[in-house]
């Protein structure tokens, strides 16, 4: 398979399914830029995919070279940032923000962090309207096409999510295995806490 | 549709004017331009609000809000986009300002200027933001793009960017008009600095003076300058009489600086009278006034951060006010008009109603026409008000709380230590200003419980320790301020302002002793304190010390001969002593500098009373009563002379008036607030008993 030209960005709020995503697209067979720095755990226990250096966007875009023909994954404040010099493909992961927060929460929680003492409709105000702007950032750049991603639909149809998102990278990737890296069971536990 | 008395009106920003400055040029024939603009205007000095910051003053101008509704707050706020802080933005304010409301009724407003304006909203006129100067180039630079989203319409950038004059591009004549010498002084610092600011000047002059030329019909303008406070707090200083820290160099130099600025922002107001052209109608004002005399603080010798908490120690209560042109009567007494009445007054002028929910009242005295019949809330109308979209109206602090969660979850990184600390710092910052407004605004309750937690983290902060006690007072609770300043003593022992509010605790808590113990070891106020030897004449009145509180107030007046607070003191320690005919002399001396003094008009009420003048003595209670509602003292005095005179139905009104205000409290609570000086009300009462 020939390496696509642009960089696949996989973005959303943090617990929306973005790890998920980034599962699913190296088990199809697009490489994935990630240190492996941040390890599995029990909140993914796949694996984060992540690459530590990309928190460095907004002072350093060098971060991200080299990343065309690979995915990466970029927390949604950080896409305004992205360097306005190269092609990218935008997979946004769309989750119900209520089930997003719980599911911070929950990570929060489990790490022993402190959580935030706002409350959650101030916080889901918050990041509803940091989604809204990231959105319009995206949508003001007609040439990074975005492909959004239902996280209900990931779990409840994981070989439609597949089909879509390999069409939408316009690249021949291994539908089935994508398929397979879905494990609805994750999601169902750790919602069920 | 309601008469509209303006055709086209122009509000312009003088930052920290002040009518002390202003009345000195006059009488040397200087400021000609706005000598013209009074004859056929109205003026009067204009009530300031508290705290006394510029972005909360002039978006409380540009709302007719206080801080605490319209939600600026600080100069600085966190950057809700993850940066550690920028400078406060119009996506923060919470309710529509003047330019929202004139855009939503179809009129065009040009804004330029004016704080926490950036980003420019997208209005039916034009708004340069505060920001349109940010990044300018610096000297020997090549000038730089104006800021993203500071001006809109986005058509206007090209109009506005030859408004902006490169700092080293300034011509030397606008200098040479403030220093005439200035080539003489090339290695002084004060001239980059002085430079600076006039480039600034002169850039939002430009900027005014486009938008005025607007070919398109426009409505308003509203032009905000900062030079005379920026320049002030570095050079006012040398302005005479010479303070004892200027040397005789730089007061040679630099003496005229301040004289020389008015009369460039004279200038300055002839050439935007001249484009606005015949028929304006002009709201002229500042946001305080500025020490000129005796009250300067002493700022040399500081360290930054105490500089930085001294600076606003510069600001006077009074700025300037002047309303003149179609739709306003010419030489109008105003009546104890504030920065609240800004937005009412300009939304009558044009013909709109003002909102019940906004602070202020519309000036009607000094207006042709009367005002509409007020609306509701402008707030809750929903039109297109040229307001931003919600996603970019979050409140920062909420913005950052949600960043704090996300870096918490290791998907952003942590800002450096030095930013987080900054970061708290402008946290508390922001509670401390919103307690000062909850205070000001006679709401002690929620400010204590801001500034309880403010000083549980930083017990020895000054301002948060001292207003918290201040509001305690107000809530008849001694006894936690006597362990707050116990706290503070521990680490400051002869802190005077700490040592005054221990006597003042002390007095509130029935301990004389203790009172007066804590006034011995209080020094007499030495430099320009005249407010602090007021102060300590008060404590010592109440502490039955009245030939030390008489000398306490000799010295304040001594100090500065135009505080009315000093012979109002005077006053008081008169009518403890019996000297009723003397005291209501001090009491119109103190009114004759200010009319709005509510003390003065208090304890003239208190003279009159002993004096048996109760028709007179009504008067002046009520005059007390309007400029500062809500004064105990005051409101039992009119029940007890209604009821003396047997105007029953008169004293209950006042008497449920004080029962509402008392009703939280508790009996020894009630003791304490009802406590008042010797010769007070409840001995007046007694001699008819």
């Amino acid at each position: 398979m020939n390496p696509p030209l642009f960089t696949t960005i996989v973005t959303g709020l943090p617990r929306s399914g973005t790890s998920m995503v980034m599962q699913m697209l190296h088990a199809g067979g697009i490489p994935i830029l990630t240190d492996h720095q941040r390890k599995p755990d029990e909140d993914n226990p796949r694996g984060y995919f992540e690459l530590e250096k990309v928190k460095q966007l907004p002072t350093d875009p060098s971060v991200l070279d080299g990343s065309p023909g690979h995915a990466v994954k970029v927390i949604h404040l950080l896409i305004p940032h992205l360097p306005e010099d190269r092609p990218y493909r935008v997979l946004f992961l769309e989750r119900d923000p209520a089930e997003v927060l719980r599911s911070q929460q929950i990570m929060l929680t489990r790490t022993g962090s402190s959580l935030s003492t706002l409350a959650p409709d101030r916080l889901t105000a918050i990041f509803t309207a940091q989604l809204t702007l990231t959105q319009a950032w995206l949508a003001a750049r007609p040439a990074i096409q975005v492909l959004r991603v239902s996280h209900a639909q990931l779990l409840s149809d994981p070989a439609t999510a597949a089909r879509e998102i390999a069409h939408f990278l316009g690249a021949p990737l291994n539908l089935s295995a994508m398929t397979s890296a879905v494990d609805p069971t994750l999601y169902r536990n750790r919602s069920a806490v | 549709m309601p008469p509209r008395p303006a055709s086209r009106l122009l509000i312009l920003g003088w930052d920290a004017a002040d009518w002390c400055m202003i009345h000195q040029r006059f009488a040397v024939g200087g400021m000609p331009h706005l000598q013209a603009l009074l004859q056929r205007g109205s003026q009067a000095p204009l009530s300031t609000l508290e705290p006394k910051l510029s972005p909360l003053l002039w978006t409380s101008v540009a709302t007719g809000m206080t801080a605490d509704k319209h939600g600026i707050l600080h100069f600085i706020e966190p950057d809700p986009s993850g940066g550690p802080v920028r400078i406060s933005a119009s996506t923060t304010r919470r309710t529509k300002a003047l330019w929202n409301i004139l855009s939503q009724s179809g009129m065009r407003t040009h804004v330029v200027n004016w704080y926490a304006s950036h980003p420019a909203e997208p209005i039916t006129g034009s708004v340069v933001s505060n920001l349109f100067l940010e990044g300018h180039a610096a000297p020997g630079q090549p000038p730089s793009a104006i800021p993203h989203q500071a001006v809109f319409p986005p058509t206007w950038r090209d109009r506005i960017a030859p408004c902006r004059v490169p700092v080293d591009q300034l011509p030397d004549s606008d200098l040479a008009a403030l220093v005439p010498n200035w080539r003489q002084l090339a290695k002084d610092p004060h001239i980059p600095l002085l430079r600076q600011h006039l480039a600034r000047c002169r850039s939002v002059h430009q900027a005014g003076l486009t938008a005025l030329a607007d070919e398109t019909a426009w409505d308003c303008v509203m032009i905000f300058q900062e030079a005379i406070d920026t320049v002030g707090h570095h050079f006012m200083q040398f302005h005479p009489p010479q303070m004892k820290h200027v040397g005789n160099k730089d007061f040679r130099h630099f003496k005229n600086v301040m004289d020389n600025l008015y009369d460039l922002h004279d200038r300055m107001l002839g050439e935007l009278l001249q484009a606005a052209g015949p028929e304006i109608t002009v709201i002229l004002l500042s946001d305080h006034g500025f020490h000129s005399g005796s009250e300067r603080p002493v700022t040399e010798g500081l360290s930054p951060e105490q500089r930085a908490a001294t600076e606003a120690l510069w600001h006077r209560e009074h700025g300037i006010l002047v309303l003149a042109g179609p739709g306003v009567i010419p030489s109008a007494s105003l009546c104890h008009p504030s920065l609240l009445d800004i937005t009412p007054t300009a939304l009558a002028l044009l013909g709109c109603p003002m909102g019940s929910d906004m602070d202020g009242r519309v000036l009607t005295e000094a207006l042709t026409h009367p005002a509409p019949a007020p609306i509701p809330s402008w707030d809750t109308l929903h039109a297109d008000a040229g307001l931003h979209p919600p996603e970019l109206r979050q409140n920062p602090f909420d913005a950052n709380d949600a960043i704090r969660q996300l870096v918490a979850l290791g998907y952003l990184a942590a800002l450096p230590e030095g930013n987080e600390a900054r970061l708290n710092l402008v946290r508390d910052e922001t509670q401390f200003n919103l307690a000062m407004v909850h205070t000001s605004r006679g709401r002690p309750r929620p400010a204590a419980t801001i500034l309880t937690e403010l000083v549980s983290k930083h017990p020895t902060e000054p301002r948060y320790v001292f207003n918290l006690v201040t509001n305690l007072l107000n809530l008849a609770q001694p006894g936690p301020c006597i362990e707050a300043l116990r706290h503070f003593l521990a680490v400051f022992p002869t802190h005077p302002d700490a040592l005054q509010q221990l006597a003042a605790a002390h007095l509130a808590a029935g301990d004389l002793p203790a009172a007066r113990a804590a006034l011995s070891t209080e020094t007499v106020p030495d430099g320009n304190a005249a407010s602090r030897a007021n102060r300590l004449g008060d404590l010592h009145l109440l502490a039955g010390n009245p030939l030390v509180a008489r000398e306490m107030f000799q010295l304040a007046h001594a100090r500065d001969p135009a505080d009315p607070a000093a012979i109002t003191g005077l006053a008081k320690v008169d009518i403890t002593e019996g000297h009723f005919e003397a005291a209501a002399g001090h009491c119109l001396d103190a009114l004759e500098i200010n009319h709005e003094h509510a003390e003065a008009h208090h304890q003239l009420g208190v003279a009159l009373a002993w004096l048996n003048s109760l028709d007179h003595a009504l008067l002046s209670f009520q005059s007390a009563l309007a400029l500062q509602p809500g004064r105990i003292e005051t409101l039992r005095f009119l029940e007890l002379i209604h009821l003396q005179r047997t105007e029953n139905s008169a004293a209950a009104a006042y008497h449920q008036t004080l029962e509402t205000m008392l009703s939280d409290f508790d009996s020894a609570q009630r003791a304490i607030i009802l406590r008042t000086y010797p010769m007070g009300s409840e001995s007046w009462a007694e001699q008819f008993q």
